[in-house]
Formats: structure tokens, sequence, C-alpha cells
């Protein structure tokens, strides 16, 4: 029967290898860390400036408060969600070191989910954008008064 | 002085001296950000305020600005400490690895902390409206 991963005789190489492999798997987290403080930052700023919005007689029309609430709401929750899988992501690998010695399966499907909600978050963006510019569109187009006589 | 290893391990400590030079600048990046999201957020609240509006909704927002800065500076002092212990422990001729507490675990789970704060207000507003 042969010993748990952990309790297996190893040499300098292999216990250094392992310190080197946490580190990898700390940066990697902390990279995790940048892209959701990203998302949570512009989220609560998206929040900050809805508040700016709807105060004070102002107009709304390009900060109108319900689609930036939404989208401020919606980054934080999706950085939020992001992080929660990349700690588990990052305690699966620690276990991994420690207790079998084989890194976990890649779960590289998991970068997909980002990069198709940022393309969803852009549409959506987009489209705000869009209905809120056809708000200004007959401003726009107005015909300039015509001179008095 | 301590007696000279074999070349595999000399060369394998260097690596790691290079790998725990990386993580600190991930560090570096990490604290950078997290101070300039909550310093910046906290400058947003403020030129909000200065426009006559009152702080009293924006309160929350200051509050977690400045809770990414203080998570940002302690998280450097504990990297900055964390990288010297490294640099110290893999010297030594008889290293073994051990599992130790993760800074980047607590960090991740003070961001999720603060993240869930803020996402709560935001509904909590837009539902009180």
């Amino acid at each position: 029967m042969s010993l748990p991963f952990r309790d297996r005789p190893t040499n300098s190489v292999t216990e250094l290898a392992k310190h080197r492999n946490r580190g990898a798997a700390q940066r990697t987290l902390l990279a995790w860390v940048q892209n959701c403080l990203s998302l949570i930052g512009i989220g609560m700023t998206l929040d900050a400036l809805s508040l700016f919005a709807q105060t004070g007689e102002r107009d709304r029309t390009m900060l109108e408060w319900v689609p930036m609430t939404g989208m401020g709401a919606a980054l934080v929750g999706f950085g939020l969600g992001l992080l929660g899988l990349a700690i588990s992501d990052y305690r699966a690998a620690m276990r991994a070191i420690h207790q079998r010695g084989t890194l976990p399966r890649s779960r590289a499907v998991v970068l997909l989910r980002p990069a198709i909600a940022i393309v969803i978050f852009g549409l959506v963006a987009l489209l705000v954008i869009g209905l809120s510019l056809t708000d200004y569109t007959p401003s726009l187009i107005e015909a300039p008064p015509s001179p008095s006589p | 002085m301590p007696p000279p290893q074999d070349i595999a391990t000399e060369l394998a400590k260097e690596r790691n001296r290079a790998a725990a030079e990386r993580t600190l600048m991930a560090w570096i990046r990490t604290c950078l950000a997290l101070i300039s999201f909550g310093f910046g957020l906290d400058r947003v609240v403020a030129a909000i305020a200065w426009a006559g509006n009152p702080i009293g909704a924006l309160g929350l927002s200051r509050l977690l600005g400045l809770s990414l800065v203080a998570l940002g500076t302690y998280a450097m002092l504990m990297a900055v400490l964390e990288h010297r212990q490294e640099l110290r422990r893999i010297q030594r001729n008889d290293y073994h690895y051990r599992d130790r507490r993760s800074l980047g675990l607590t960090v991740a789970i003070a961001l999720i902390a603060i993240g869930s704060v803020a996402f709560l207000g935001i509904v909590v507003r837009a539902v009180a409206r």
C-alpha cells in the first residue's frame, strides 16, 4: 500500500518545487483579485454616480439612475461570483499540493464565463447608451429657428 | 558557513527566490489597485458632495472606499513581512514545505465581505426608493 502524498519521502528539490507551486497559485489568485476588484470598484462608482444623477434639477437622460444602479449591482455581483470561483480554485490547488500531489483538472472553461458575460455587459451598455441618445436626437436634428423678419 | 549542496538544489533555490519576487510584485500591483480604487471612490463621493448633494446617502460608498484603502495598506505590509520570511526560509538547507496561512485567501475573503456590503447597499437602496 502506497503512502499518502504528504507522508512520502522527498528531497529538497521537490520541497522547493512545492513552494514554487504555492507561489504560482497565490499569484493566480491575486490576478483574479485584481480583475474582480476592477469589476466591484467600477460597480460601486456607477452606484455613487447614480446618486448624483437622481438629485437636483439637471438633465437626467444620460445619467438615468435605473440602468446605472442595475449595471452597478450587476458588476459588483459578477465580481463577487468570479472571486468565489477563484477562491475555490485556489483551495483545490492547495489541497492538491498537500494531499494528492497531482494538480486539479484545468478549469480553463471558467475563463470563458467572464468573457461571455463581459460581451453581454458591453451589448447592454451599448443598448442603454443608444436608447439614451434617441432622446437627444430630436433636439440634435431640430431645425434652427427661422430669423425674424 | 553552511556546507554546499548539490547544484540542482542551489538552482531550485534561485528559482524560488525569483518566484518569491514575482509574488511580491503581484502583491504590489494588487495593493496599488486596492488603494487606488478606494481613494478614487472617496474622491468621487467628495466631488458629488461638493456639488451640493447631501452626503448621507453617500456615506456607505465613502466607508467602503476607506475600507479598500485600509485593506490595501494592511495587505502590502503583511506581504513584505511574508516575503522576508520566505527568503530566510528557502536559504535553509533542511527546507521542508509546510502548509501556512495564506494572505491571498485572507485578502480575497475580505474583498468578498466588502463587495457583499456594497451589493446589499445598492440593492436595499434601490428597493427602498
